[in-house]
């Protein structure tokens, strides 16, 4: 079966994602480009760890050495910047699955076509990953690019590893305000949601270790199954891995249900 | 509901039917709807209505808006659930989410919502591969609809009346045996509503049931085999136009005659007491310029019965 709402998802958006992976990519290779003359200086290390530690979680995980080119990219890019590049093309394009299609009037149309409603949603969360995918694929390319150039020994497998990480906690993300988009018919609702609990995911993970009662509840933050194993040293650890890969697919077989038991907005 | 209200039962409808539509009563109706209820929360859109549409036959339901037309089209087409009663198309029970039964039927919205961003072919491909249409000639289509110079152009750049034809178009991809049109000539120039009102006749020859919303009460009657009032969810009268017109409307004649310097004007009603003399006496008047006979209108008939005029 030709996946046509895949096609069309793709043929509707993929100016806007190609234009958000080259910002992207561009964005990642201008932060490495600046190791050799701020990451590698002894003195960022020091200001790094003369910052209070409150104040320090949110930049950098623990134990990670800015003075490497994977410490670098950890407390530049892969703490804060690149889930918030890779949530935001997420999250726009969650929106504007059901929800978006509601609200342009275009789902009623849709759904009177021979088409269940569960493909509906399948093909935009497939649709979801490709985009989310893309992304990171840019920035993967951006930044093996900008090391070969610069001579920066990376290891690309690790940046891959921690890339792949950022992408399941953005299509994590995407497939939440994709469910909140097929409970409520509201697109500017479903992402606001999707944000705070992004951005809570985020406080709860970096401040865990400081906050005695909060560190018990870092393992429920996305956040921390994304970067708290520090992927960019470590590579991969399937089991964080697995774990945002089942939320997405946790809040895709709630966006399924609700979808199913819906009657659209008149 | 006011008093002089006519609720038709399925046998009325069903007798209306097969007085208008002959042979074609004795197959399986295409549409066949039975105490259909709907409402959206507190608010009664639809209430218990029935009546059946024959294969090969047009269907006017007619009412202003907010009556339940589109509600109707809505339960119809599997896009909400009804909330009581039944409704079968070509013999399948109506559910949501059929794509057996979505694959036989075709649909224009009011709402004109294309996707914008893609032109009028990439729309029907579109929606063709939903129905594992491939090799849709596109163009023919489009031609069809007076769109045959516009193909490639994108729909958001379209106006109200290029995107109801390109809705037209949609519907007609996959030959539908049953055709749901949703104020199909709404918006249009009196040039492009003849040439839809001609694809409407040109579906329905084929044998398509045809059931077209509309609150112009002359496009029903010149377009539909049989009509229903509809009116806040209820149905007050299916027949044929003509049957309408004789049962519940009133005749009159309407004579004009010069009285010195001025006109007047004098409507004679057929139906009452003395009519005749009433007529014979104005004909012998002196200065007599024209005589025209008056027939009701369906929306004359609407309004009496409802009390609500359709523009409302």
């Amino acid at each position: 079966m030709v996946p046509s709402v895949v096609v069309k998802v793709l043929h509707d958006q993929w100016r806007a994602v190609a234009i958000w992976t080259v910002l992207s990519g561009m964005f990642a290779a201008f932060y490495l480009s600046l190791y050799p003359s701020i990451g590698a200086v002894e003195e960022m290390r020091r200001l790094l760890e003369a910052m209070p530690p409150a104040l320090r979680a949110l930049f950098a995980a623990e134990g990670v050495d800015i003075g490497t080119p994977a410490g670098y990219l950890n407390v530049e890019l892969f703490t804060f910047v690149v889930p918030l590049l890779v949530l935001a093309v997420a999250l726009t394009a969650a929106g504007a699955a059901t929800a978006g299609e509601e609200e342009r009037g275009t789902l009623e149309l849709l759904l009177a076509n021979p088409v269940r409603r569960w493909r509906i949603v399948v093909e935009k969360f497939a649709a979801l990953a490709i985009v989310t995918a893309a992304v990171v694929a840019g920035i993967w390319v951006a930044l093996a690019l900008t090391a070969a150039l610069a001579d920066i020994d990376l290891a690309l497998d690790r940046v891959a590893a921690a890339l792949a990480s950022a992408g399941l906690l953005g299509l994590g993300g995407g497939t939440l305000a994709m469910a909140l988009g097929a409970l409520t018919g509201s697109r500017m609702l479903s992402i606001g949601i999707a944000l705070v609990a992004s951005v809570a995911g985020f406080f709860v993970n970096a401040l865990g270790p400081l906050v005695e009662w909060l560190d018990d509840w870092r393992w429920v933050s996305p956040h921390y199954h994304y970067i708290g194993y520090d992927p960019l040293a470590n590579g991969l650890d399937l089991t964080h891995a697995a774990v945002l890969a089942l939320l997405s697919l946790a809040f895709l077989a709630v966006a399924v249900v609700a979808f199913e038991r819906r009657d659209l907005h008149a | 509901m006011g008093s002089s209200a006519v609720v038709p039962s399925a046998s009325q409808s069903t007798d209306a039917r097969a007085a208008t539509t002959g042979s074609a009563a004795s197959a399986v109706p295409a549409i066949e709807v039975e105490d259909l209820a709907y409402s959206y929360g507190p608010i009664e859109a639809v209430r218990g209505i029935s009546f059946q549409v024959a294969q090969g036959e047009i269907f006017g339901f007619l009412g202003p808006n907010g009556a339940g037309k589109t509600t109707t089209i809505r339960v119809l087409t599997g896009q909400l659930r009804p909330k009581s009663g039944t409704a079968r198309i070509l013999g399948r029970e109506v559910g949501r989410d059929d794509p057996v039964l979505q694959a036989r039927i075709g649909v224009c919205f009011e709402e004109k919502n294309l996707y914008d961003s893609m032109s009028a072919e990439e729309n029907l491909r579109f929606f063709a591969s939903l129905y594992g249409i491939r090799g849709l000639d596109a163009e023919a289509l489009l031609r069809r609809v007076g769109l045959g110079d516009r193909v490639k152009e994108r729909v958001g750049a379209y106006s109200k009346g290029l995107r109801q034809r390109l809705m037209i178009a949609r519907a007609l991809g996959n030959t539908p045996e049953v055709l749901f049109l949703d104020e199909p000539t709404v918006g249009l120039d009196p040039v492009s509503s003849r040439a839809v009102r001609s694809i409407i006749r040109e579906e329905a020859a084929r044998g398509a049931a045809v059931l077209l919303t509309t609150h112009d009460m002359w496009e029903a009657d010149e377009l539909s085999d049989r009509v229903a009032f509809i009116n806040e969810g209820r149905l007050y009268a299916v027949d044929t136009p003509e049957n309408l017109k004789l049962r519940y409307g009133k005749r009159s004649v309407r004579i004009r005659r010069r009285d010195g310097e001025a006109v007047r004007e004098e409507a004679v009603p057929l139906d009452e007491a003395g009519a005749g003399e009433r007529l014979a006496a104005a004909v012998e008047t002196e200065g007599l310029l024209t005589i025209h006979t008056e027939e009701s209108t369906l929306e004359n008939i609407f309004v009496e019965m409802t009390g609500r005029r359709l523009e409302q």
